[in-house]
């Protein structure tokens, strides 16, 4: 099964120093502007979901959700979580404050990966 | 001589500014502010804690007792004071714009400034004029209803014109009496205090409290403050949700501006003769990299007729191609840098996307290494790929100077390419024809929608979303109504009982 979201180390030990501070976290990206299409990373359950939204998988535990409109561009991306050592983005992720933003990097699955990705879930 | 503006001296730090004072947070911190045109730190700005939003909305609050009650007239003087004092300064005020946000010069002397000038002076003068209703239900009723201000509101605001819509804000809500409580953006938090210490002694002390930090810690502390009556939020749309999800706490109500990916659509007759009007549609095409692409109305996505596309592609490109980048702070210079690292690293990502996912890169297309004093500032090329409607970087809100073009057979075609999008913002519409000037923008399900003209923003013209691009109309007297309500006088003139008890 090839799975839909990886991380890299860094991101892994900020999701690490986040969850000794917040406790258990989500991560949400949906779209629009200024921090639009960045992930955010919450407290779980400190964001409310739309129906239809989609869990594309976990990293360390934690849930990343997309947005369901977005889903329908994103599901034929690999997503890699990774961190950048800086902020600017705006929004209101957990990890600005420790002047650190989450990014995604997106690499297109190939023919082979699309038949064989772990499934998803949605808010139902 | 230099046509290089004169960066000015900046304080070694930048306290908040709370019932009219410049305040240091409480708990003492700072964090450092870069400016983009370099990426070198040039200030440091308050890291404020939840103790320092309860410190201005209690400021606000007892503000907001004389406040509201001042007179329109008194409250017009003050906010064409403001406004002779931002024209007074405008080249200053422009400058400090650009060294925070990374824009040229160019377009905070000519536009974000100018319009700040003239938001104040707009709701300075709508004001006067207003009359509440009366009317006579019956002829011994009588119903008043009086427009009252809402008390303290929350405005935060985004980076990509930080005085400008901290004002699109400001300016009405002061004009209907309310008291403000304003959180900058963490990445430009420098401005809108440079311009409080012009504009601060102007009004009364708690009126305008600006509170610098990180969405994370100060957003919901904030909001959900029970002495807030209203939430205005420009930004993205999951920290729109939220921020409507923090309104819920205490049933108030939020304005949201949140973006758009919006189609700049150019008809066949646009081709018809190459004169100024065919010039000025070329211009309309590349104002994609106006503000370098952050603007949440930027027409990202260019819907060219094919009988035109050559003719009309091959002169965007080569008005695209010769746009002239470097120092913000030069007036020649036409496009500026990105507003963040983390900005620029994102238009990156979908530089690279929009070239693996097969779209064809017309020009453009990497970052911009300006080299000397700039190598460390946030630049990108101006990029045009040519794709279809289902790819990404037609979907995703780039915010950048990236532009995404696709050709269309029909006005149906162009119109259902249009509307496929979850937002509905901005559009444009370029034709010659009469009736495709009144027809098209009518099927664009848009809350602005351009007609031979992109990226103007008049104060008298009401601006907002459709669909997931947002609530509320800023930019025209009806925003007032977003920060009063209504209070209704029903008065009996019958001296008779009801009869029932």
């Amino acid at each position: 099964m090839t799975k839909r979201i990886d991380a890299t180390e860094k991101a892994i030990e900020l999701i690490h120093i986040l969850k000794e501070k917040h406790g258990d976290l989500m991560f949400y990206q949906a779209g629009g502007c200024c921090e639009g299409t960045q992930p955010q990373c919450f407290e779980k359950g400190g964001f409310y979901q739309r129906m239809g939204d989609v869990c594309i998988g976990e990293i360390e535990g934690t849930e990343f959700w997309v947005d369901n409109d977005l889903f329908e561009y994103w599901k034929n991306a690999h997503f890699t979580l990774k961190v950048i050592d800086a902020f600017g983005a705006g929004g209101f992720s957990l990890e600005s404050p420790l002047k650190k933003s989450f990014q995604i990097e997106y690499r297109l699955f190939t023919e082979e990966e699309l038949e064989n990705l772990e499934p998803v879930h949605f808010i139902e | 001589m230099s046509n290089t503006a004169k960066r000015p001296d900046f304080k070694a730090k930048y306290d908040n500014y709370i019932g009219g004072k410049f305040t240091a947070p409480v708990k003492g911190n700072y964090f450092d502010v870069v400016s983009p045109i370099d990426g070198k730190v040039f200030t440091q700005a308050a890291h404020s804690t939840k103790e320092d939003i309860e410190l201005a909305v209690d400021k606000a609050h007892e503000a907001f007792e004389t406040w509201s009650k001042t007179s329109v007239t008194e409250r017009s003087i003050l906010l064409n004071k403001i406004a002779q004092k931002i024209e007074d300064n405008l080249e200053f005020i422009a400058t400090v714009e650009t060294i925070d946000n990374g824009k040229p010069i160019r377009e905070t002397l000519a536009a974000d400034i100018p319009l700040v000038v003239d938001h104040f002076r707009y709701f300075a003068g709508v004001i006067r004029a207003e009359e509440s209703s009366i009317a006579e239900l019956d002829s011994q009723t009588v119903s008043i209803a009086l427009s009252e201000p809402l008390g303290v509101i929350a405005q935060i605001i985004p980076w990509n014109f930080p005085i400008l819509m901290a004002v699109w804000k400001l300016a009405p809500a002061l004009a209907a009496g309310n008291t403000v409580v304003l959180k900058p953006a963490e990445s430009t938090p420098i401005s809108i205090l440079v311009l409080m210490e012009l504009i601060g002694d102007i009004l009364p002390p708690g009126v305008i409290n600006i509170v610098n930090g990180f969405g994370a810690e100060l957003g919901r502390p904030l909001v959900t403050n029970k002495k807030v009556s209203k939430a205005a939020f420009t930004g993205s749309t999951a920290t729109g949700r939220l921020v409507m999800q923090y309104a819920t706490e205490n049933i108030i109500p939020v304005t949201l501006e949140l973006g758009g990916k919006s189609p700049n659509v150019f008809m066949k007759s646009v081709a018809d003769h190459d004169d100024d009007f065919f010039d000025k549609a070329i211009e309309g095409a590349v104002l994609f990299a106006l503000n370098s692409g952050e603007i949440c109305t930027a027409p990202s996505r260019l819907l060219v007729h094919e009988d035109i596309y050559d003719k009309f592609m091959s002169r965007v490109i080569e008005r695209t191609e010769a746009i002239v980048a470097g120092n913000p702070l030069d007036k020649a210079t036409m496009i500026g840098a990105q507003a963040s690292l983390v900005q620029k690293e994102k238009i990156m990502s979908y530089l690279k996307l929009g070239k693996e996912e097969g779209a064809e890169l017309l020009t453009g297309g990497d970052e911009n290494k300006l080299g000397g004093d700039l190598d460390g500032g946030y630049y990108i090329q101006p990029t045009i790929f040519k794709g279809h409607n289902k790819m990404r970087i037609f979907q995703e809100e780039i915010f950048g100077p990236v532009l995404a073009v696709t050709t269309f057979k029909t006005t149906e075609e162009a119109i259902e390419i249009a509307n496929d999008t979850m937002y509905g913002l901005g559009a444009g519409v370029w034709t010659r024809d009469a009736h495709e000037i009144y027809q098209v923008p009518r099927a664009i399900k848009a809350g602005r929608v351009w007609i031979n003209q992109y990226h103007s923003y008049p104060a008298g013209a009401p601006f907002g979303g459709y669909k997931q691009s947002g609530i509320g109309r800023e930019n025209h007297k009806m925003m007032l109504g977003h920060y009063r309500q209504t209070k209704n006088m029903l008065i009996s003139y019958d001296k008779k009982k009801l009869g029932f008890f």
